[in-house]
């Protein structure tokens, strides 16, 4: 057989002019320096008095008056106490779901994914209605019963309700830890003649040592960012916290800038140096199989005690998921919340009021659907420019946009809206008493977790796919367009969730970077909880939990979905 | 028309040099192999000549028209080239038909012409009326095609080809190692193709580059590579090959004698400037090796060693011979036996015998 092909079809020819592949990536890294490094600058210079002046008032002010040192121990108070609280729900539950057979174990886990979404003021207010000094059901049944009450407005009922939310996270890490270590590890162990209490004490618990103990330091360092059940448990009874203290000193006036800032960097330290011991303790001793290869260990036969160990661990989950939920709802259908769920006291008047009649509510939850879904689309776009520069180029500074993409972790949103406030109040760019400012705050919020799903998903992706593409005549554009987002998209969408709901109910920047008419839903329910409207303010909580049953339900099938794709994915490429 | 001028090539990775300075001609038409082990700079080769890396040193020019320097480098979609994969690299989310034809849909061919080529190609491949299945179903020889059709249908001036049979099985690999052969003589698209496997190498290419270190050893037909290595670390590569230290004692034209440390003598080729009383390595290649029960009857061009061991390597007998303090392999046709601890002589013609520098 003669020649088939003879010449070269496509023509050789000098690189194109136009560079897109620069311009967007450009964008990318602008977009992250504005939004994150741009007011970290002018957190910086704020606590050292500038624009205004220089000085060192601000760090004095921190440290010597004791308006500000007593919330500096009650924050750490508080972390410790979430700390230990969470790890006496988590670990258990972990334990339980993961190696042994207990009832129930599929809505255990969901429970406590329910626990995690559900924004945690709105635990704050369910807790009011049920552990309220006086009125609250559970304290008036107690009442009756002739026992003394337990008053939720305490740093108890504070440590209480935020344990109630973050325990999912040691829980989560615990589970995955447990999951991961290889059976074959315990079974050798059983065949050397240690018996299950023995392989659980002296293999497993070293094994997930570090998942444990760093869960219980995340655990902690959520707890000081807080600012809604801090301030609509702690204030009412002079309990005040860092976030707290802060959001006053912004709120006085005039405006304590430098002050503010100060204690701002000293919540930042304390959180950064939380999350610092948690990453140290975790590299060091982390011995748990990567990829959770190997044995699957056989679960662990409880008998009779199946149900009521499950029932056990069900009750901490009632009290976090299912009661706040329970009694919004209840709240929500009555027309006065303290009498009993009679006829008579049922009505739909405070949906009306809070999807129809009140003017901030209404507002409020157009402007956080708006706000959530641009951010999310916003973050997922800068998180995907900054995992393909990290992934797929050679970049000098990459390393440097990739910590810069995960710095808001280590900033709390009151931080974040402090430094934001003295970013954008004064030019070049004055965004303060726009929605645009509410919209920085969320992207720059949402980047850390955008980034990392997006880093995740383009892992699975080889880049000898696209490369295949560029040799095979593509441009860097139609590569991306054809190749890569194709097959990233699943994971991109399943990100997208992943900020858009956080996004929806963030309180603790908002509250102090709204302005009349850039309400959010999350304010809405945080003034009209002031005003004592506590009707109105369950009804638009259970709009708010409708939301996000919603989104976490598509998050679900999306995830199941795109667990299979990914699989064919990385089994040809 | 495609020929492939590399001068002065070079790459560093985090201050150290993957490739020194690379000059090879490639011949248009040509099935040339970059040959070594891992880290010799083949693969960094093959990026650079695709375009997905640009040089820090030297300059890539194909048919004339200069494509790779350091300061300029084409994209490698307008360089007129194609690249088959290790890992296949096929689009998991496109039907066989799509991934061939996304080439083609770069270059806006028509949708019919496409359908035609594409249809073409995958019957060269032995893969008619594969088009609407997913890559994914198809076995990991099947891709393997579907790779080489997607890489040939846009009709490049230069095929680039990573390791593309390393993920194959022996018995495969065998026969796609004929076919891609046979592929690149039917087409006379110049082929540059990276492997770490000299047997490979040995049976396709028309010229072989073998690399070490970043810098190229030897580039010449592969029987001559194989036959007069340039040195020690070519003639250890490329197949099994017994190394002995020498001592030039004549040196006539091509040929030379050596001295070997146990007082052996032997004449053998050689390939470089050498004076009488420089050091240089004898390489007696097994095969070449003669096993005989006495000594033969002329003298020279043997040595005395004690039998070892034996191993059947198949089609024959490999025994280990000690010789003085070395350890040497020998083959022999099966049914041969020379038992453990006998004394035998191992005897290379003239011809066969190479003293390397």
């Amino acid at each position: 057989m003669g020649r088939l092909i003879l010449t070269p079809a496509a023509p050789i020819a000098r690189r194109a002019r136009l560079n897109p592949q620069r311009l967007v990536l450009g964008l990318g890294v602008a977009a992250l320096l504005l939004f994150v490094a741009y007011p970290l600058l002018w957190l910086v210079l704020g606590a050292f008095g500038l624009p205004r002046g220089f000085g060192l008032a601000g760090f004095t002010r921190s440290f010597t008056r004791a308006a500000n040192v007593m919330p500096m121990v009650n924050t750490v108070v508080l972390a410790l106490g979430v700390g230990v609280c969470s790890l006496l729900i988590a670990v258990p539950l972990a334990f339980a779901t993961a190696r042994t057979d207990v009832a129930l174990r599929r809505v255990l886990n969901a429970l406590a994914g329910l626990a995690y979404v559900l924004p945690p003021y709105l635990t704050a207010v369910a807790y009011i209605i049920l552990l309220g000094p006086n009125a609250g059901h559970i304290n008036r049944a107690l009442a009756w019963a002739g026992l003394p009450g337990f008053n939720i407005f305490t740093g108890y009922g504070v440590v209480f309700v935020i344990s109630l939310h973050v325990f999912a996270i040691p829980y989560f890490l615990i589970s995955e830890a447990l999951a991961s270590v290889d059976g074959a590890m315990e079974e050798a162990a059983r065949m050397l003649g240690g018996s299950r209490w023995a392989v659980l004490r002296r293999v497993t618990l070293p094994l997930v040592a570090p998942a444990i103990t760093g869960g219980g330091l995340l655990a902690g360092v959520a707890s000081m960012a807080l600012f809604g059940p801090q301030a609509i448990l702690g204030l009412p009874a002079q309990l005040v916290y860092l976030p707290t203290r802060i959001f006053g000193a912004i709120s006085s006036y005039p405006p304590r800038y430098a002050e503010a800032s100060a204690m701002s960097l000293v919540l930042v330290v304390l959180t950064v140096a939380g999350l610092a011991a948690q990453r140290l303790y975790l590299g060091r001793r982390s011995y748990v199989t990567v990829g959770g290869k190997g044995v699957r260990p056989a679960r662990w036969a409880l008998g009779a005690w199946r149900w009521p160990l499950g029932l056990l661990l069900l009750l901490p989950l009632l009290l976090a998921a299912v009661a706040p939920v329970a009694v919004l709802a209840l709240a929500a259908v009555s027309k006065v919340w303290t009498q009993a769920p009679t006829l008579d006291n049922l009505t739909l008047a405070h949906f009306q009021a809070a999807l129809f009649d009140n003017q901030t509510a209404v507002r409020g939850l157009l402007n956080s659907l708006k706000l959530a879904t641009a951010a999310a689309t916003v973050a997922v776009l800068i998180g995907v420019t900054v995992a393909y520069l990290d992934l797929r180029t050679r970049l000098r500074g990459r390393t440097a946009l990739d910590f810069l993409a995960i710095l808001p972790l280590g900033l709390p949103g009151t931080v974040l809206a402090v430094a934001l406030l003295q970013a954008f109040i004064h030019p070049p760019l004055v965004l303060y008493g726009t929605i645009w400012i509410l919209l920085v705050a969320y992207i720059a919020r949402a980047i850390p977790l955008a980034a990392r799903s997006a880093n995740v998903a383009l892992r699975q992706v080889d880049a000898s796919l696209e490369e295949a593409a560029r040799i095979t005549g593509a441009g860097w554009v139609a590569s991306i367009r054809r190749i890569l987002l194709p097959l990233i998209r699943p994971s991109l969408l399943l990100g997208w969730l992943l900020v858009f709901i956080p996004s929806l109910s963030e309180l603790s920047s908002t509250i102090l970077l709204y302005s009349s008419g850039t309400e959010t839903i999350s304010v809405a329910i945080y003034r009209l909880n002031d005003l004592g409207q506590l009707e109105v303010v369950a009804a638009l909580s259970v709009v708010l939990i409708g939301i996000i049953l919603v989104a976490l339900l598509l998050l679900q099938a999306l995830s199941a979905r795109s667990r299979t794709s990914v699989g064919t994915a990385s089994a040809t490429g | 028309m495609a020929r492939i001028d590399i001068t002065g090539l070079g790459k560093d990775f985090a201050g150290i040099a993957a490739l020194q300075a690379l000059d090879l001609v490639i011949e248009d038409g040509q099935f040339v192999t970059l040959l070594g082990p891992s880290g010799c700079g083949k693969t960094t080769t093959l990026r650079l000549l695709a375009g997905f890396m640009t040089p820090d040193r030297g300059r890539i020019t194909v048919d004339g028209a200069t494509l790779s320097t350091p300061q300029d480098c084409v994209v490698p979609e307008r360089r007129g080239m194609a690249m088959v994969f290790q890992t296949y690299a096929l689009w998991p989310h496109m039907s066989v038909f799509d991934n061939v034809a996304f080439g083609l849909s770069m270059q806006r061919v028509a949708a019919a012409e496409t359908r035609r080529r594409v249809e073409e190609m995958l019957a060269i491949v032995g893969l008619e009326g594969a088009g609407p299945r997913s890559p994914s179903a198809l076995s990991g020889g099947q891709q393997q095609r579907v790779a080489l059709a997607r890489s040939l249908v846009i009709r490049p001036g230069i095929l680039l080809l990573d390791e593309p049979l390393s993920n194959l099985d022996a018995k495969l690999r065998e026969r796609m190692r004929r076919e891609l052969k046979d592929l690149q003589q039917r087409t006379g698209i110049t082929f540059v193709y990276v492997t770490h496997d000299q047997g490979e190498a040995l049976a396709m290419s028309d010229r072989i580059a073998v690399m070490q270190g970043g810098t190229l050893q030897q580039y010449g037909p592969p029987l001559d590579i194989y036959e007069r290595p340039a040195n020690r670390f070519v003639a250890d590569f490329m197949g099994a090959a017994n190394l002995l230290e020498a001592r030039v004692e004549q040196v006539q034209g091509d040929q030379c004698q050596v001295l070997l440390a146990d007082g052996a003598r032997f004449t053998a080729g050689l390939h470089h400037a050498a004076q009488p009383g420089d050091r240089v390595t004898l390489m007696l290649r097994p095969e070449d090796l003669a096993i005989l029960p006495a000594a033969p009857a002329a003298a020279g061009n043997s040595l005395c060693a004690t039998v070892l061991d034996s191993t059947l390597l198949g089609s024959v007998l490999e025994y280990r011979l000690q010789a003085g303090p070395v350890v040497l392999r020998a083959q022999a046709p099966r049914g041969t036996s020379f038992a453990a601890g006998a004394t035998v002589w191992l005897a290379a013609a003239p011809n066969r015998c190479i003293a390397l520098a």
